[in-house]
């Protein structure tokens, strides 16, 4: 056991721990000087919003896995571009949406998701409660919710959705989506309220009560 | 590690190295609904929680592991499973300046809509960031538009582009000049430069009286006392260093004189609108006028008109009283008016007497002018004498040649009957005053011969006749009765004038001695 505790601290496994507690930038710093361990630490601490944002972002699981890598390895290769005024992640950010909104506009045509193959509704459908929490209705209802929500969020425009994604569903304060997307913060409120005021419009259209509180 | 649903979330287990202090409860802020409608906290907690596909730790490891492995061998660009999807060139075409620029800046249209919402929802957390401090507007305020344009740079380019000027030296401001209003307070000028005052009060402008205010002298010396007051005020909010900027760097004598010329402009400009109203208050009286002088003579020609129009309608009337027999009327004298009405009808009504009488019994100033017509008009008098117009018998073509015919081959001169009520072609009716006038003067050298100098004055009333020579000469005054009388009444029988339409002309004159 001794010896196996005198090792971990050479292997990767023992160092996570020690690494855990360094922020974003020592992080990059390390990164900068060459240690790639710590730009994987990097990754592992953010690839998940990462894939969160590029599959809403782009709507396709495929697209958004090779968006999600090619965010960090661009990342990797321009770490010396990384001037530290802002949050390694709020960069990392800009990267994603800047691919993303580069692989939107270079699909040939438009393209249209199905409900069943749609990236943003895989968990909702197959989402499976306990028996004893068995609501069959109220799974419907939110299906049905969340459905008409990414019909509403497809009919925005690009810089209505992409910040709505960015603060509403991925939880960014409208300081760290304007650091991302580059705008005042007092765009990036009236954005999310023009979103928000176009969603709402939209789920009315679509049948959903106005004064309703079921989800 | 499994991502699964949404609570708890990433977003709040701050994982980012960031403070929990301000940005949780900014999140927690913003996320709260815009209303307090049902849909709308549906809708935000729908979002808020939307799951997302659970996922292994390893498979995250999984993925973390090709992402380090493709930059240990230096793959650049496109996944290795990413190549079939997104595509390698896709992601290659991507520069780095296009990969770290800002994706989606304020545009234009934001930039006003956006106005409304400012830094509300700002958490005023850490400091700058990226590009959104470069993305900020600049706002220009009145104060600074009014330094370009006074140094002559009224089009400066956009603050983007444009390098900030070297600001003069930072001074405390008010805050009406720290919001830039462009308000102007005049007490604070005059407490920057109490000498300004006196200084424009010797101006050139000012010793011709610029300022003063008969009207009321007074209030010079109270404007004067309250920026005395002003100045000697402690005017705290004012500093000298920012007036002196507002205060132009024209001495105080060119301003006045500007406003002089502006003066001397704003009262040309005055006396060209008076003048300008003038013109167009008197130009329509004046065309009024012109419009009633060129309407005066028409009224023959309109009364004419409708007395043809007339003629047509009511010449199949029956014969009444008023009518005029056509046969007693000449032709000739309006052969293009009367002929075509009376031709086909034997008998006209009173519609007739309009058209043609207007021409034949021309208004007392006409015969004075035609009586001193000249003998070779008087040839074409024979169109009064045409024919009389023939019955119903005879043709259209009849009438016409024969209305048409005599004014052209001539005729024999009127009848004395016909020529006092009838116009006589070029012959007047009377002779005309000059005529009168130069025939009685030709022959008053030899009547006045008649008398002597001291003989008193006579009249004498001199009788033509239609062919122009004197029918007699009735003699009264000094020399009547008088051996002279015979004389003067000799002489001015050898008076003649042009012949004319009446029977006779009485003219009169005085014989005064030589």
């Amino acid at each position: 056991m001794g010896s196996v505790a005198l090792m971990l601290p050479l292997t990767g496994i023992a160092s996570k721990p020690r690494m855990a507690k360094l922020t974003d930038r020592d992080l990059v710093d390390r990164a900068r000087n060459g240690d790639a361990g710590a730009f994987g630490q990097l990754v592992r601490r953010h690839q998940q919003r990462i894939h969160r944002l590029a599959v809403h972002m782009l709507r396709d699981r495929a697209e958004a896995e090779d968006v999600t890598q090619e965010t960090f390895i661009r990342a990797y290769q321009a770490l010396a571009r990384f001037d530290g005024r802002s949050e390694p992640y709020t960069w990392f950010y800009r990267i994603t949406v800047n691919l993303s909104l580069n692989a939107i506009r270079s699909r040939k045509s438009s393209r249209t998701t199905s409900e069943a193959d749609d990236p943003r509704l895989e968990a909702v459908m197959s989402e499976k409660r306990p028996s004893a929490m068995a609501d069959p209705p109220g799974d419907a209802s939110r299906k049905q919710l969340y459905a008409a929500l990414c019909a509403g969020i497809d009919k925005l425009s690009e810089t209505l959705r992409t910040t709505l994604i960015l603060v509403c569903i991925d939880g960014r304060s409208h300081e760290e989506a304007a650091q991302i997307l580059g705008a005042p913060e007092g765009t990036i409120a009236w954005r999310v309220h023009e979103a928000r005021r176009k969603l709402r419009e939209h789920m009315q259209q679509a049948g959903f009560d106005p004064e309703g509180d079921a989800l | 590690m499994s991502e699964g649903k949404a609570p708890p979330r990433e977003r709040d287990q701050q994982p980012m190295g960031r403070s929990s202090d301000g940005a949780g409860t900014q999140r927690q802020r913003e996320r709260e609904p815009m209303s307090s409608g049902g849909l709308d906290m549906r809708i935000d907690a729908a979002l808020g929680e939307w799951p997302m596909p659970e996922r292994s730790a390893l498979d995250w490891d999984e993925s973390a592991d090709r992402v380090m492995s493709r930059i240990a061998a230096g793959d650049i660009g496109g996944s290795a499973a990413g190549g079939r999807h997104m595509g390698a060139h896709a992601s290659r075409n991507v520069s780095d300046e296009d990969l770290f620029a800002a994706p989606l800046a304020m545009t234009s249209e934001e930039a006003q809509n956006s106005a409304a919402f400012g830094k509300t929802a700002s958490s005023g957390g850490e400091g700058s960031r990226m590009a959104v401090t470069s993305e900020r507007r600049e706002r220009r305020s009145f104060q600074e538009l009014a330094e370009m344009a006074r140094s002559g740079s009224l089009t400066p380019p956009p603050a983007s582009v444009a390098p900030k000027p070297a600001a003069p030296a930072p001074a405390p401001t008010t805050d009406i000049a720290a919001k830039g209003s462009g308000v102007l307070d005049l007490a604070a000028v005059a407490a920057a430069d109490p000498a300004g005052a006196q200084r424009a009060q010797t101006t050139p402008l000012a010793a011709s009286g610029l300022f003063e205010e008969p009207s009321a002298p007074s209030v010079q010396h109270a404007a004067a006392a309250s920026v005395a007051r002003a100045s000697a005020a402690p005017a705290p909010s004012v500093p000298a260093p920012h007036v002196a900027r507002a205060v132009p760097t024209v001495p105080p004598a060119e301003k006045k004189s500007g406003g002089g010329v502006i003066v001397l402009f704003g009262g040309l400009a005055v006396v060209a609108a008076a003048a300008a109203g003038l013109f167009f208050v008197v130009k329509p009286r004046m065309a009024s006028d012109a419009n009633k002088v060129a309407l005066a003579p028409p009224p023959a020609v309109t009364q004419q008109a409708p007395a043809q129009t007339q003629a047509q309608p009511q010449a199949p009337a029956p014969k009444t009283d008023n009518a005029i027999d056509p046969t007693a009327l000449p032709l000739a004298n309006a052969p293009t008016a009367t002929a075509p009405a009376t031709a086909p009808f034997p008998v006209v009504s009173g519609a007739l007497p309009f058209a043609a009488p207007k021409q034949a019994q021309p208004d007392p100033s006409a015969q004075a002018l035609a009586s001193a017509a000249p003998p070779a008009t008087a040839s074409a008098a024979p169109v009064a004498s045409a024919p009389p117009a023939p019955t119903s018998s005879a043709s259209l073509e009849e009438q016409m040649r024969q209305a048409a015919g005599p004014s052209t081959s001539g005729a024999p001169t009127p009848t004395p009957d016909n020529a006092p009520t009838q116009p006589q072609g070029a012959v007047p009716m009377k002779p005309s005053q000059g005529a009168v006038s130069g025939a009685i003067s030709a022959v008053m050298p030899s009547a006045r011969q008649c008398l002597g100098p001291d003989d008193p004055i006579s009249q004498a009333s001199i009788i033509f006749q239609s062919n122009g020579t004197v029918q007699s000469v009735s003699i009264t005054g000094g020399a009547a009765g008088k051996p002279a009388e015979a004389c003067i009444r000799q002489a001015l029988m050898r008076a003649k004038v042009a012949p004319f339409a009446q029977a006779t002309f009485t003219a009169y004159a005085t014989i005064r001695p030589n």
